[in-house]
């Protein structure tokens, strides 16, 4: 069929057909065009050749192809034009930043007392950088405060909740953290320190350099190095030291887990700790299953559906915690029956 | 745009070529991995990491038909996964060693796919976007017009007028062989 001919073309009648949409009076007229020239049924057929092709392609447009995309996308070529956009806004931000800054400062020295406060809520953490250019990683409903003379006089805070830090050295100007069950003086090194108000557990893990511990009312010091753990429980002044080969600890902010031989007890301890949620069991012989495994990056959902799929539980959630069951036998065989 | 140079393409940063490949083979890769690992929410998640990460390291792409390569790809990231994670997967010696009836049947057809998915990007783009709402979507006529906003009788014509254009830029193509393989491949997934 030449190109001129193509107004012709009942392209209404066409895509009706196609798509199986067609009333009986509609074909009878189809095959009435049809049988009117031997150049209409082949153009039809090449039509719907193409019809039928591009049907084929469809996984390609789906909903959860271009939600995908959409990911990947951003991870890859979008990635690199976000340097690109972030060095053109930098001029403004900068510019922002400053002016930003001197409301800012003024406003902190005339309007707040003291202290700067520093706060996490039940489902954020942050990342901060302090005045002297320490790092402090928050975990969830953690609170920190500092004199906002932190740098100039000594280099002092005050911790609740659960906090990791990477502190810079400065000579002559140890860092000193105060929580409800002690203290810690640092120089240089990077350490995670729970202490939650309401626990009467406190827990200092090193990851690299030394701590020094001073708990509250004993007139006695602790100096933990790197790779070591300790509790130390407030009510019964009890302090116990391990040395710990994985960072589980940390997870929370490294997003790395590595379970060694551990039961599933233990594993719910260090998963409560990391992504917020309690863990609990059907009954004992669960809990003591042994697993082993490195996760990196995974949500909770995935590393118990791992669990639940290697030893085939059943998981059940609640608005409070996630269960983990024994799948019934008698399904199982109603299965097979 | 062929499949054959869809490598030598991304090797060069095009962009278009990368989406290309993502399309085409993002949803076969993963019915693929489901096969092994059986989780949905996993699969996707180490086919989307293949692709970023063959961005990240395209400058060193060979000029290679890309179906091969990234069904063995998958294939690894399955075994690795299953391996790390000491799932006790009965089948997972019987798969190392099968060789995958997908791969070939891709290998064949992706090259007309290729040209099929570009000439549909070619389309202008309120005729494109009709066309893939009908034919991708399978949305009626009429839900197109209302969510478009525009006539039934607009929506028909602009179906025509992509299939036209289609039909004028695929006509090279071999239709019948196509048309074979094709059935075999969507039998398939």
């Amino acid at each position: 069929m030449k190109k001129e001919d193509l107004h012709n073309v009942n392209w209404d009648l066409i895509s009706d057909i196609l798509t199986d949409t067609a009333s009986e009076d509609q074909k009878t007229e189809f095959k009435n065009w049809l049988a009117q020239d031997v150049l209409n049924s082949s153009f039809f057929n090449e039509i719907k050749e193409i019809w039928l092709k591009t049907g084929n392609l469809s996984h390609c447009y789906s909903s959860d192809t271009n939600y995908a995309w959409g990911i990947v996308k951003s991870k890859t070529i979008q990635r690199n034009k976000k340097v690109v956009k972030l060095k053109r806004a930098l001029y403004w931000t900068i510019s922002a930043a400053a002016s930003l800054f001197l409301i800012f400062y003024f406003s902190k020295n005339i309007l707040s007392p003291e202290k700067a406060i520093l706060s996490t809520t039940n489902n954020s953490i942050i990342a901060y950088k302090l005045p002297d250019n320490s790092e402090v990683d928050l975990n969830y409903q953690t609170e920190i405060k500092y004199n906002k003379k932190f740098i100039r006089k000594n280099r002092e805070l005050w911790l609740n909740g659960e906090a990791f830090f990477d502190v810079e050295k400065v000579k002559s100007k140890p860092f000193v953290i105060h929580t409800q069950q002690g203290s810690f003086k640092v120089l240089g090194t990077s350490f995670n320190i729970s202490s939650y108000k309401n626990d009467s557990l406190l827990s200092l893990f090193v990851k690299t350099g030394e701590v020094e511990f001073f708990p509250k009312n004993v007139n006695n010091s602790f100096v933990v190095k790197k790779g070591e753990q300790i509790h130390y429980n407030k009510i019964n002044k009890k302090l116990s030291k391990k040395k710990n080969k994985t960072e589980n600890f940390i997870a929370w902010k490294t997003k790395t887990l590595t379970f060694d031989d551990l039961t599933l007890e233990e594993i719910a301890i260090i998963l409560k700790r990391t992504y917020n949620t309690e863990i609990r069991f059907e009954n004992e012989n669960i809990q003591q299953i042994r697993f082993t495994a490195q996760f990196k990056n995974q949500s909770l959902d995935k590393i118990l559906k791992v669990i639940a799929m290697t030893f085939e539980l059943e998981i059940q959630k609640t608005d409070d915690y996630i269960k983990l069951l024994e799948i019934k036998h008698e399904q199982t065989t109603d299965q097979n029956n | 745009m062929t499949e054959k140079n869809l490598f030598e393409l991304i090797k060069a940063s095009d962009e278009k070529a990368f989406e290309i490949l993502f399309r085409l083979y993002y949803e076969p890769l993963v019915s693929f991995c489901i096969k092994y690992i059986q989780d949905k929410d996993l699969a996707k998640g180490l086919i989307q990491e293949i692709f970023v990460n063959i961005w990240e390291n395209r400058k060193n792409l060979r000029p290679q038909p890309p179906s091969p390569y990234l069904y063995r790809a998958a294939k690894n990231r399955c075994l690795n996964y299953i391996r790390h994670q000491n799932v006790k997967y009965e089948y997972h010696k019987e798969f190392e060693h099968e060789e995958s009836f997908e791969e070939t049947i891709i290998n064949e057809t992706s090259d007309k796919l290729v040209q099929i998915y570009d000439s549909i990007d070619k389309l202008p783009p309120q005729c494109k976007r009709i066309f893939i709402m009908s034919r991708m979507h399978g949305l009626k006529h009429k839900e197109i017009a209302e969510e478009l906003g525009i006539a039934v009788k607009t929506v028909k014509n602009q179906i025509g007028k992509a299939l036209n254009h289609l039909k004028n830029d695929l006509s090279r193509l071999d239709i019948v062989l196509i048309i074979t393989i094709l059935k075999l491949f969507s039998n398939k997934f």
